[in-house]
């Protein structure tokens, strides 16, 4: 499913006299299998934009469609409709871990599927819930009956995550998925994104403010300041423009401070990844010597 | 939503009222509900009106936000309305109406509009102080006007302090519960359809990590608190201390004279209507 929005604006106050704008004039497309990144400081809109895209926010001006879905018209996107798309995108909140509310983890796990399938039966909710704690990495047989309330942190996390991919949802969106983890904990959650990329999550939209991240992990991310979508473009494209970036009062990776201070002796033109900053940097030395 | 929460309407302005000791607003509000209790006849409520007018005008607040407040209690106002129009009745009365135990009469036509007037001028009133005044400076005076009862060991200090919390929280707690129902209706729930059992049951998904949530707050705030060596009233002194003023012998000598007012209305007037 493709993401199109169109001069999508949103005020929270769209009746006081002079309305603030938390979108304004956001056009933008996310295509089928992206590895999506939403960049920008906090409140530049990140959250609101995410909301649109299951219609937890309703389209106020301008345009949105999600693969067939339009937003926009609201005759047609009845309730019915609404759930459907639900299902197709899932959502992972900011610290979803306190959503939790279950008796067991799986019974938290289990309530997306309970609500999305109506008339699912027993065996059909068990398929589920355990291949998605399979997916996160969960130990079903030992985790299931224990209260969410008791495992670790991580483990929460893992098991909020769950819940929302059990009803295989074709677009994945995470708010901040990395908020409040360890270095440890990062690495294996974006092991973790990368690894249902590549099953029934297309596409994977990620809303991050760690310039790292983004060059490592994403293939595409767009740039928001004050509600506006201000530079959208792959890594490369993003980085190599720094001064842009500061103007934006975000930074850029470190590979690209390096990149920028080796200028004048060498010029790199790398995709900013760790990996491809240092291939790029050896080759250039080994034509030196 | 956030917005309609009654407790956090403060509306910052620098006029009069906003200024006076909320002691004396406290107890002159105090003062202008017993005057409203007070009042027997018609007259009298022009004089509280007239009260209530020059407050709002000193208040610097727009006369529509105070006339707002009686939106959240209009329902209450209309039933008791009715019920009094209905059920109000006095000895040897001809009715303009009747039927089974209901009937209208003139004094039931008075004593409901009497009530409703009541409840509109308090509501009001009230309003006047809770827009003029920030929670903080609420607490603060409601915690002086208590002090009398720590020679009894009532613990005013931390009740204003509970009290101040409790506000403070609210829209933090609102902010959270708009959260957690995004995030369960991302995950499918549905708060709007089935019948009221089911409706009421698809509230556990919010309450239980709303409740978590408040708990873990509650918790945090406690740590830093502590952290911050607070024990209790014991040897505590205010930052912000209370000061009377002109302004307040002014703003009582306003609500006396309309007490006096009233009560002359009251003694003098009541043939008047
Ligand atoms: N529920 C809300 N009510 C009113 N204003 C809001 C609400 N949520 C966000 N905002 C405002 O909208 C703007 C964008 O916020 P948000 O989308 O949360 O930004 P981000 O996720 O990038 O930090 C901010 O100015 C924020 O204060
Ligand atoms: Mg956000």
């Amino acid at each position: 499913m493709e993401v199109v929005c169109q001069n999508l604006s949103y005020s929270y106050s769209p009746s006081s006299k002079n309305k603030k704008y938390a979108l304004s004039d956001v056009t933008l497309t996310i295509k089928e299998g992206d590895f999506f990144g939403v960049i920008g400081h906090t409140g530049s809109g990140k959250s609101t934009f995410i909301q649109h895209l299951n219609g937890l926010i309703p389209v106020q001006n301008g345009k949105l469609t999600v693969g067939e879905y339009d937003l926009t018209d609201k005759s047609r996107s009845g309730k019915a409709k609404l759930k459907e798309l639900r299902r197709k995108v899932g959502m992972v909140f900011q610290y979803p871990e306190y959503q939790l509310f279950a008796e067991t983890v799986f019974e938290d796990v289990a309530f997306g599927v309970r609500n999305f399938y109506k008339q699912a039966s027993a065996e059909f909710i068990a398929q589920k819930v355990k291949s998605a704690m399979q997916l996160v990495g969960l130990d079903f047989d030992e985790l299931k009956d224990k209260s969410p309330f008791s495992i670790s942190g991580g483990q929460k996390r893992r098991v909020a995550l769950a819940g929302v991919i059990a009803v295989e949802p074709e677009i994945l969106v995470l708010d901040e998925p990395c908020a409040g983890l360890d270095p440890q904990g990062k690495t294996s959650l974006w092991q973790l994104l990368h690894k249902l990329h590549g099953t029934f999550c297309k596409t994977v939209i990620v809303v991050s403010h760690d310039m790292n991240d983004v060059a490592e992990q994403c293939d595409k991310a767009v740039v928001f300041s004050d509600g506006k979508a201000v530079a959208c473009g792959s890594p490369r494209e993003l980085f190599s423009g720094l001064e842009d970036l500061e103007k934006l009062g975000l930074e850029s990776p470190v590979t690209g401070y390096l990149t920028e201070k080796l200028k004048p002796s060498v010029t790199l033109d790398t995709d900013f990844t760790i990996d491809d900053f240092c291939d790029k940097l050896v080759e250039k030395l080994k034509e030196k010597s | 939503m956030r917005n309609d929460v009654a407790f956090g309407q403060y509306y910052p302005a620098n006029s009069f009222v906003h200024k006076l000791d909320p002691r004396v607003k406290i107890l002159l509000l105090i003062a202008y509900i017993v005057l409203i209790f007070v009042i027997r006849n018609f007259l009298g409520f022009a004089v509280a009106i007239a009260l209530l007018a020059l407050a709002v005008a000193f208040s610097g607040v727009p006369v529509m936000k105070v006339v707002k407040s009686i939106r959240a209690i209009l329902f209450i106002i209309i039933i008791t309305f009715i019920i009094n129009l209905l059920l109000h009745r006095e000895e040897g009365e001809t009715p303009f109406f009747e039927w089974w135990i209901f009937a209208v009469t003139p004094s039931s036509i008075r004593f409901s509009l009497f009530m409703a007037l009541r409840l509109i001028s308090l509501v009001m009133g009230s309003s006047v102080l809770t827009l003029t005044t920030t929670p903080v400076r609420l607490t603060d005076g409601i915690e002086s006007l208590l002090y009398p009862l720590k020679l009894i060991k009532f613990p005013v200090h931390e009740l204003a302090l509970v009290m101040s919390i409790a506000l403070r929280f609210i829209p933090t707690l609102m902010e959270e519960t708009e959260r957690i129902i995004s995030a369960q209706k991302a995950r499918g729930a549905d708060f709007e359809s089935g019948n009221l059992f089911s409706r009421i049951k698809s509230l556990v998904p919010i309450l239980i990590p709303l409740i978590v949530s408040a708990f873990r707050r509650a918790d945090e705030l406690g740590e830093a608190m502590e952290s911050r060596c607070y024990t209790g009233s014991k040897n505590r002194t205010k930052y912000k201390k209370l000061t009377l003023g002109y302004r307040d012998a002014i703003a009582t000598l306003v609500v006396a004279a309309a007490f006096v007012g009233v009560i002359m209305l009251n003694i003098y007037g009541v043939n008047v209507i």
